[in-house]
């Protein structure tokens, strides 16, 4: 159970460089329950992925607090390290070029352990051994270890992003964007991949997107950010009974096909 | 690997590499193959054309040139190489520090790197050697000195770029430890840039010393050094001008190699010449994807 | 009448030796829509850059693309720069890009009339304010100004792609290329992009190829149809008639796809809707 209590970030604007300062959340509050997928949709400079860096610990709110399983984020991640994963958008900037996909894949696990990918014989080849699996999870054909990024198609790197997201077994994954640089026919099969995943490994999900017609097909629970501030929490099965107007419109404009 | 390949390739470059090994396999073994000792007087025959005996003619003081030029490798271009390497050793730390630690760790580094940077090279260099006093050693210092804050900015202009990235921010989010990323992410990254930065600056390196010692605040005689060889020379610039060729044609031709081999290596490291294909691609049609036909006009 | 008739266009990467987009034969007759859907890497960006000669690098193209009885391939660069300007009209997917980010939106607009349209100055400004009124970024009573002045990296993605549409539209071009100009923007955005289109379909009589992967955009926008995969024309025809009965394997791949993913929302707004 994720608890994110009135969660408020500004960037600094500066008197002396005459830049303005930025609210960008402004006031958030929102509850994710354990083993359930929650959608948050907002469009761009909604301050969605704001709030994921916040959730993910890589920057600290202003104020308000994020409690996991009741436990401050800061102190809940140094007890579980690695427990909480995160699939970006830009799935070419979000691996390492010089990786290779199975050091990609493993590197969640070997730092944890902190051998850095120089264990004994026998653990190295658990690894691979478990490289393997992964890749098995994510539909992608074994060969594919050794192979570079870039050597990759986009779906297939946001496939190992996925992978190596699941790969030190963790509990809550944060999918910022993760299905939005996909083809259509891409998007349906990594969604159902995720749906399946999140049930192998019994994780939370935050699935952070824009595109509602996604969201509604994989969350249980649909957040609207709108301009730093949560406009509407409704489930997904009641969204044609949405009342705020960001969220009505959002729905409104869907073109259905 | 990929960078040497390249490298290999671009044979202007890969001659400038073996012409540099070249110079330094010299000065390694000055010792050995140089023919006479470089502070070895023969009054006779000082100011003397090139000979058997002086393949280089000798200096006013009798001394062979070639040998001192062999020797002079040692003060000259080692030097050099190792003023540099310090710098770079020294800007890196700072510069991963201030990039990763940020807060007030990284503002006190910068604010001291702009108070160095305020102040102009070559005359912070010849205050340093005012104040430490005339000697190579002291030479080499102010140089790491005027240097190193240049350096460290660059580095963490670098690293904040890297820190942004994807890879590293999903890295932090695993738990991985600092010196980890660093290691792991950071350090490879960084080690193209700064090598051809480096090797880019080994030639002004050798330009600054050679100069200080041409104007005697570096290497004292009799310590062959090119820089001072051609200070001496300059005393009989109008009787004997050849002397001056051997250590100028020397340095220049040194200070040119190594400026050449950074721009091989530049061209080397850039990603637009890996033949990735998803990124060429991608930076093909960004090229093209100007706002409209009309704004290309 | 037919206003572009494009016949055996082929596109191949000579260093590579790859083939981008293979025998593409298409016509675009006044007042039509055409819809190009298919994966990336299918070729259908590739088609249309082609056609405007904004490819780079060395790939060879060859083929026919007659644009009002003039050739369009192997064009003289200068006359195809003129038919960009004056005829036809291309919309892309990265608004970010688009833009030169030390330049205020309102300098780009005024300056794309000033060249296309040889406007003066002050009247290239109220064009650029007309463009920013018509796709709603400024009310009817409001100053447009307040947008103008900015600066791209000052409003959002979709904002901005929203000018794109204004400018594209704004040339009254007898032909819009949009490239994928809808992804990656949430639905508001979407379907004022869309809807801007179809207005001015209906007021001018232009002719658009609209790219996109999005089906249900496609389905909404299109007459005609094209179903491209690995740079082939896969099937081709009446858009509501590949939609109802898709012919080909890949075709009902593409839609079973589609409607899978956005089962759920369907059931969602319909169940809803019985309750209501």
């Amino acid at each position: 159970m994720i608890e994110i209590r009135n969660v408020k970030k500004s960037y600094r604007g500066s008197w002396l460089s005459g830049k303005a300062g930025k609210e960008v959340l402004r006031g958030v509050s929102l509850t994710i329950p354990e083993g359930g997928c929650t959608g948050l949709v907002g469009g761009s400079g909604s301050g969605k992925s704001t709030l994921a860096r916040l959730l993910l610990g890589l920057e600290r709110p202003d104020a308000g607090e994020i409690l996991i399983e009741g436990v401050e984020l800061r102190k809940w991640r140094k007890e579980h390290p690695g427990k909480m994963s995160v699939v970006f958008q830009d799935y070419t900037a979000s691996v390492n070029p010089r990786y290779t996909v199975e050091q990609i894949l493993l590197e969640a696990v070997t730092a944890q352990t902190g051998t850095g990918g120089r264990g004994r014989k026998d653990e190295n080849t658990d690894l691979t051994e478990q490289a393997r699996s992964l890749l098995r999870d994510v539909n992608l054909p074994e060969h594919l270890l050794g192979h570079y990024p870039h050597e990759l198609s986009g779906g297939q790197l946001q496939r190992v992003c996925i992978a190596r997201a699941v790969a030190a077994n963790p509990k809550i994954l944060v999918l910022d964007e993760a299905i939005s640089s996909l083809d259509v026919t891409v998007q349906e099969q990594v969604l159902e991949l995720l749906a399946g995943l999140r049930k192998k490994y019994s994780m939370t999900y935050l699935f952070i997107a824009h595109d509602l017609q996604a969201v509604a097909s994989i969350c249980g629970d649909i957040y609207f950010l709108h301009q730093g501030v949560i406009e509407e929490h409704c489930a997904c099965r009641d969204l044609s009974r949405v009342r705020s107007s960001y969220a009505r419109s959002l729905l409104d404009s869907v073109i259905i096909f | 690997m990929k960078v040497w390949k390249r490298l290999r390739q671009d044979r202007f470059s890969f001659a400038c590499l073996i012409f540099l090994g070249i110079v330094v396999l010299c000065g390694i073994l000055a010792p050995w193959i140089a023919p006479h000792a470089p502070e070895a007087l023969n009054v006779k025959m000082k100011l003397a054309g090139p000979s058997l005996t002086y393949p280089l003619g000798t200096d006013y003081l009798g001394r062979c040139i070639l040998s001192r030029l062999l020797w002079g490798i040692r003060t000259t271009v080692f030097l050099s190489i190792a003023a540099m390497a310090a710098t770079i050793l020294i800007g890196t730390v700072l510069g991963i520090l201030a990039g990763v630690c940020r807060g007030w760790i990284d503002a006190c580094i910068m604010r001291v790197c702009d108070v160095m940077l305020s102040f102009p090279g070559e005359v912070l260099t010849l205050a340093i050697v005012g104040v430490l006093g005339v000697g190579i050693g002291n030479v080499i210092a102010a140089s790491i000195i005027a240097k190193w804050a240049w350096y460290t900015r660059m580095v963490r202009g670098i690293v904040s770029q890297y820190t942004d990235k994807n890879y590293i921010r999903f890295a932090r989010v695993c738990g991985c430890s600092k010196g980890y990323i660093i290691q792991k992410h950071l350090l490879p990254g960084i080690a193209g840039e700064l090598a051809v930065l480096a090797t880019l600056d080994t030639g002004s390196v050798i330009l600054n010393i050679s100069a200080l010692s041409f104007l005697g605040l570096g290497a004292q005689p009799p310590t062959p050094e090119w820089g001072m060889m051609l200070n001496e020379a300059k005393e009989v610039l109008i009787t004997h001008p050849w002397q001056m060729a051997a250590p100028g044609i020397a340095i220049m031709a040194v200070v040119a190699a190594f400026q050449f081999l950074g721009d091989g290596l530049q061209a080397a490291c850039d990603p637009r010449q890996t033949g990735k294909r998803p990124a060429m691609f991608l930076r093909r049609e960004k090229a093209g994807g100007k706002m409209h036909g009309t704004s290309e006009s | 009448m037919e206003l572009l008739k494009v016949e055996g266009l082929t596109v191949r990467d000579e260093e590579k030796g790859e083939t981008l987009a293979e025998n593409i034969s298409f016509s675009l007759s006044n007042h039509e829509c055409l819809g190009i859907i298919g994966e990336s890497g299918s070729g259908k960006s590739v088609t249309c850059r082609a056609l405007l000669g904004l490819l780079q690098g060395k790939l060879a193209v060859t083929g026919s693309a007659a644009f009002g009885g003039e050739e369009l391939i192997k064009m003289a660069p200068q006359r195809l720069r003129e038919i960009r300007a004056q005829h036809i009209s291309l919309m892309m997917q990265d608004a970010m890009n688009a833009f030169d980010p030390l330049y205020t939106i309102g300098a780009q607009l005024a300056e794309t009339f000033r060249e296309a349209r040889g406007m003066k100055r002050r009247e290239a400004w109220e064009a650029a304010a007309a463009v920013v009124r018509s796709v709603g970024l400024a009310a009817p009573g409001e100053d447009p100004a307040r947008v103008l002045k900015k600066y791209p990296h000052q409003l959002s993605g979709g904002m901005l792609q929203r000018c794109m549409t204004g400018l594209a539209l704004a040339l009254k071009p007898e032909i819009l290329i949009a490239d994928e100009p809808t992804t990656a923007l949430d639905s508001i955005n979407q379907r004022a992009i869309v809807e801007n289109i179809r207005r001015l379909r209906r007021e001018t009589g232009m002719a658009v190829i609209f790219i996109s992967h999005d089906l249900g955009v496609v389905k909404y926008l299109a007459d005609r149809l094209l179903v491209m995969r690995r740079g082939r024309i896969v099937e081709s025809g009446e858009a509501s008639e590949v939609f109802e009965h898709p012919q080909e394997e890949y075709t009902r791949y593409l839609i079973e796809s589609r409607r899978r993913m956005s089962g759920q929302f369907r059931r969602a707004v319909s169940e809803g809707g019985a309750h209501d």
